[in-house]
């Protein structure tokens, strides 16, 4: 039976199957030892292949199919994630529904109007798909080319196939229907129309072409050791860009409203706004700079697939690039362990502080913090507003910082469970080396607001309330993460990568502690209020002591809260951790 | 299970003569204050001989059997299996483990004897839940329902890991399979962290972090972060991190996947010293030969249940390990019947 079967390799696989039969024990007669069954013994004959190339729309096809699979398992994997997803896209489609009926009123206004506001929206939305994956560490990994590369994949099909997969998914939805939206506002003019529809075909291509080519040259970035550095360049670069575009805005949105046209029409020469002018043009016989523009887009958007692929095609060759490198610096002795009280909560200090070092996660959060200081700086203006709020922010953003740990810990987090570390060790440690690095940090932004606004009289009630969203708000992050935690990426993956089941709701949440933070700093925020109002000294010096003192009994409390519910919970922490991918 | 006293792979564990079985750690007799042994206790073989020699303890105190949890009607083995064999090192009692509504629980009432000195092998097919009962032993993972009782020294009493969990866990040193590690440290620094968890001097941790190093023969790379490590040397440097408290018991769940055959001939070779000092070791594993090699006691495990345990020579009766197992977990018949087509072309 079973030689038959090797011998008739042409023979169709259901009659095969139905050859083995229940009760039909094959191999009896020649292999004895079932666990060697015959179609797996060396044959010479030579059987049709079964593998063969399906050419990259069949790949483009399966692959998006392979997204639409894993968004559907994600979704269906835990309520929660399911009902976060239909919030989060429930918001998204009211803001769309808004810009649609924008939109639609927008056809009914001049040509010029049409234009100018085609240009400027066109922009931002191609702005967002391409810059989000790389400053928001939102980058999409399901179709992450080093989990394909062991399949024979052409490299045009992977980029069909993630091209494709970018629609599917709420951001790719709301644009295809938003885009759809953009085609009614040229209904003042037939030829216009017609041509939108081209052009949206293409407007679209760039946003998603051009979202995969940042993510596929941001992946290959970010295997390298200086990831940091370049992620750190990119965002300062940007935020310096911005601060100008800003301060315009604050000197007055009526002058912002005359820009617009002269904006509109820059942008409408570059790859971001080019083609958002073309119905624009064809509608007032504009025939040749139409020609320019279209040329412009597809210049663009050839260009982006050329470095899609290359990128695609570094990061395929890459794919176990990282395991196998082995280019850390030999370190002599045990570093900050030596420098630590030898018990546990030193011991977790000198780990986790050894992390803020050592661990993109962990660097790529600090780098926010030079960002957001020069976007306050350039913001402030004549009033210096925004200066008094840095380093409030920068004191919460760092307290806020610890949430992550457990999560960012993964099951690397067992060893604090086996040792047994006492859960308030735990939560203190993190803590120190959480104040170590933040204090310097918030210390310099109060150094940036004194320059600015030259306060030297309102120094200690400053003090004294950053303390108390430093302290105070570390408490209560540490209660808080010992009983939620929400996903991160897993160690040794980048920082932009996301992870699985992160939805709007996590971000309620995180938005819900910080409030939370703020208003328990409320006491000493008071008090600098006051002395500013009132100008006696009394009050400022009232403010350190109350923002220290809260801080401190807060802190002291949350460690000891925190702690109790760790020990209590920790076996669990550690199954809700382990399962963030 | 009859008493292996004279079976050849565990010689170790024979009773002093005359001691007429052990005494039991029974928590309901023995004195939390009793003073214990400055010297190390499981110097000798035969270690509870010089033990009741010191007892503080009148010697007729205790019920003549070692565990008092183990039920008769789950464990029958157990009862005759303690009167031959020293205390017990880990006694899992009918643990349970359901994850989410399913059905089937992924561990259902497994009880498993580990006798003080022992080298245990826990086998089982992929899925059989080897990984989850010895997560809910170490601590990992908490059982639906069930207990796990861990014993330390000599005269320890029994502790319940879920109910005491800070003295308990300090006894063990496990080795989780497929966590991560705090890999962004150095792999000297992650053995001494492990080390200063544990509260231990600091001192004492950087001597046994190099000692560990040696043996672990990892001098080389000691100084390099643990995520540029292969994944032999990644298992080598968290099983020294499972070592350095010296616990009386190291659960280790497949220590030797991924590891050369050299490092796993050192590892093993330490791993026998440490049992033979009195530590006990329980291994998972699904590699048979390497458990019939390597340990004297072995459970079988498939489908969250325990279909045998004991000694190695009463479980495989004869037969190796693999025929044995094979004959307990079956299946054996269907292997690959579905893979005709499974050839070059």
């Amino acid at each position: 039976m079973a030689a038959s079967r090797v011998n008739d390799p042409h023979e169709s696989p259901a009659s095969r199957h139905l050859d083995t039969a229940p009760g039909d024990v094959p191999g009896q007669d020649v292999a004895p030892d079932a666990a060697v069954p015959a179609s797996v013994r060396p044959s010479h004959g030579s059987g049709e292949p079964v593998t063969r190339n399906i050419g990259p729309f069949e790949e483009a096809r399966r692959l998006a199919g392979l997204k639409w699979r894993i968004l559907i398992n994600t979704l269906t994997r835990s309520t929660w994630i399911l009902v976060g997803t239909i919030l989060g896209g429930l918001y998204a489609l009211f803001i769309v529904g808004m810009a649609l009926t924008a939109l639609f009123a927008l056809g009914s206004e001049a040509l010029e109007t049409v234009i100018i506001a085609s240009v400027l929206v066109g922009s931002l939305l191609l702005m967002g798909w391409w810059l989000v994956p790389l400053v928001s560490s939102k980058a999409d990994s399901t179709l992450d080319p080093s989990r394909l590369a062991l399949f024979p994949l052409s490299t045009t099909g992977l980029v069909a196939g993630q091209v494709v997969g970018a629609v599917i998914g709420i951001p790719g939805v709301l644009t295809v229907i938003a885009l759809l939206g953009w085609l009614f506002s040229w209904r003042g003019s037939t030829t216009a129309l017609v041509a939108a529809i081209p052009c949206a075909i293409i407007g679209a291509l760039l946003a998603f072409v051009g979202s995969r080519c940042v993510t596929a040259l941001g992946a290959n970035f970010a295997k390298g050791r200086r990831t940091n550095e370049i992620i750190s360049m990119v965002v300062l670069v940007l935020v310096v860009l911005l601060g100008p575009l800003i301060s315009l805005f604050a000197t007055g949105l009526g002058q912002v409203w005359q820009m617009l046209p002269t904006w509109a029409g820059v942008l409408a020469w570059t790859p971001l706004g080019a083609i958002w002018a073309v119905p624009g043009d064809v509608a007032s016989g504009h025939w040749l700079a139409a020609l320019a523009r279209i040329a412009i887009s597809l210049v663009t958007l050839v260009v982006l697939v050329v470095a899609t692929r290359a990128g695609l095609r570094r990061a395929l060759g890459d794919a176990a690039g990282g395991a196998a490198r082995a280019t850390s610096r030999a370190q002599e002795g045990v570093g900050l362990f030596d420098r630590f009280p030898a018990n546990q909560w030193g011991a977790v200090a000198a780990r986790c502080l050894t992390y803020w070092r050592k661990d993109p996660r962990y660097s790529a959060s600090l780098l926010m913090i030079p960002a957001i200081g020069a976007a306050f700086w350039f913001i402030a203006g004549d009033s210096g507003f925004s200066l008094w709020a840095l380093p409030l922010f920068v004191s919460l953003l760092m307290a806020y910082a610890i949430s992550a740990d457990v999560s960012y810990d993964n099951t690397a987090f067992s060893l604090h469970v086996l040792a047994p570390v006492s859960g308030r060790a735990d939560r203190l440690g993190r803590v120190v080396a959480m104040l170590i690095v933040a204090v310097p940090l918030v210390l310099l932004s109060i150094v940036l607001w004194l320059v600015g606004v030259q306060r030297w009289d309102a120094l200690p009630a400053m003090v004294g309330v950053c303390a108390g969203i430093l302290l105070g708000g570390a408490g209560v992050v540490s209660v808080v993460s010992a009983r939620y935690t929400y996903p991160t990426p897993p160690p040794g993956a980048s920082p932009m990568k996301t992870p699985q089941g992160f939805t709007i709701l996590n971000l309620v949440v995180q938005f819900v502690i910080m409030g939370l933070m703020a208003l328990l700093a409320l006491p000493a925020g008071i008090l600098l209020i006051v002395y500013l109002v009132t100008g006696a000294a009394l009050w400022g010096w009232l403010a350190l002591v109350v923002g220290i003192v809260e801080g401190l009994v807060l802190l002291w409390i949350g460690v000891r809260m925190g702690g109790k519910w760790l020990d209590a919970r920790g076996p669990e922490l550690l199954q809700e951790v382990a399962a963030y991918r | 299970m009859s008493s292996p006293v004279n079976g050849p792979t565990t010689p170790r564990r024979e009773p002093a003569p005359g001691a007429g079985g052990p005494v039991a750690n029974d928590p309901s007799t023995e004195q939390q204050g009793t003073p214990r042994h400055a010297t190390p206790q499981y110097a000798a073989p035969g270690d509870s001989a010089p033990h009741y020699a010191t007892s503080h303890r009148a010697p007729g105190s205790a019920p003549q059997h070692a565990a008092p949890h183990a039920t008769a009607q789950h464990a029958p083995r157990d009862a005759a299996q303690h009167s031959g064999t020293g205390t017990t090192a880990l006694a899992v009692r009918d643990l349970t483990k359901f994850y989410g509504q399913s059905g089937r629980p992924a561990a259902d009432h497994v009880n498993l004897t580990v006798p003080r000195g022992s080298f245990y092998g826990l086998v089982g097919r992929n899925g059989a839940g080897k990984t989850t009962t010895l997560s809910m032993a170490t601590g990992l993972l908490r059982p639906s329902a069930g207990s796990v009782l861990v014993g330390g020294g000599s005269r320890d009493e029994l502790l319940d890991v879920w109910r005491d969990p800070v003295t308990a866990k300090r006894r063990m040193g496990v080795l989780p399979d497929g966590a991560h590690l705090f890999d962004r440290l150095t792999g000297r620094q992650l053995v001494t962290y492990s080390g200063l968890l544990r509260g231990m001097d600091r001192d004492l941790v950087a001597q046994r972090t190099e000692d560990l190093i040696v043996a672990m023969d990892l001098q080389d790379a000691a100084g390099r972060q643990v995520q540029d490590y292969s994944a032999g040397m990644t298992k080598k440097i968290a099983l020294a991190a499972a070592m350095i408290h010296a616990p009386s018991l190291l659960v280790l769940d497949e220590p030797f996947e991924s590891v050369d055959p050299v490092s796993a001939a050192n590892i093993r070779s330490l791993l026998h010293q440490y049992t033979n000092s009195g530590g006990t070791v329980v291994v998972s594993s699904h590699v048979m030969d390497l458990v019939q090699r390597m340990c004297d006691h072995v459970a079988v495990m498939d489908q969250g249940r325990v279909l045998a345990q004991g000694t190695m020579d009463e479980v495989c009766a004869g037969m190796s390990l693999e025929d044995r197992f094979v004959s307990f977990v079956g299946g054996r018949t269907e292997a690959g019947e579905g893979l005709q087509w499974l050839r070059p072309e």
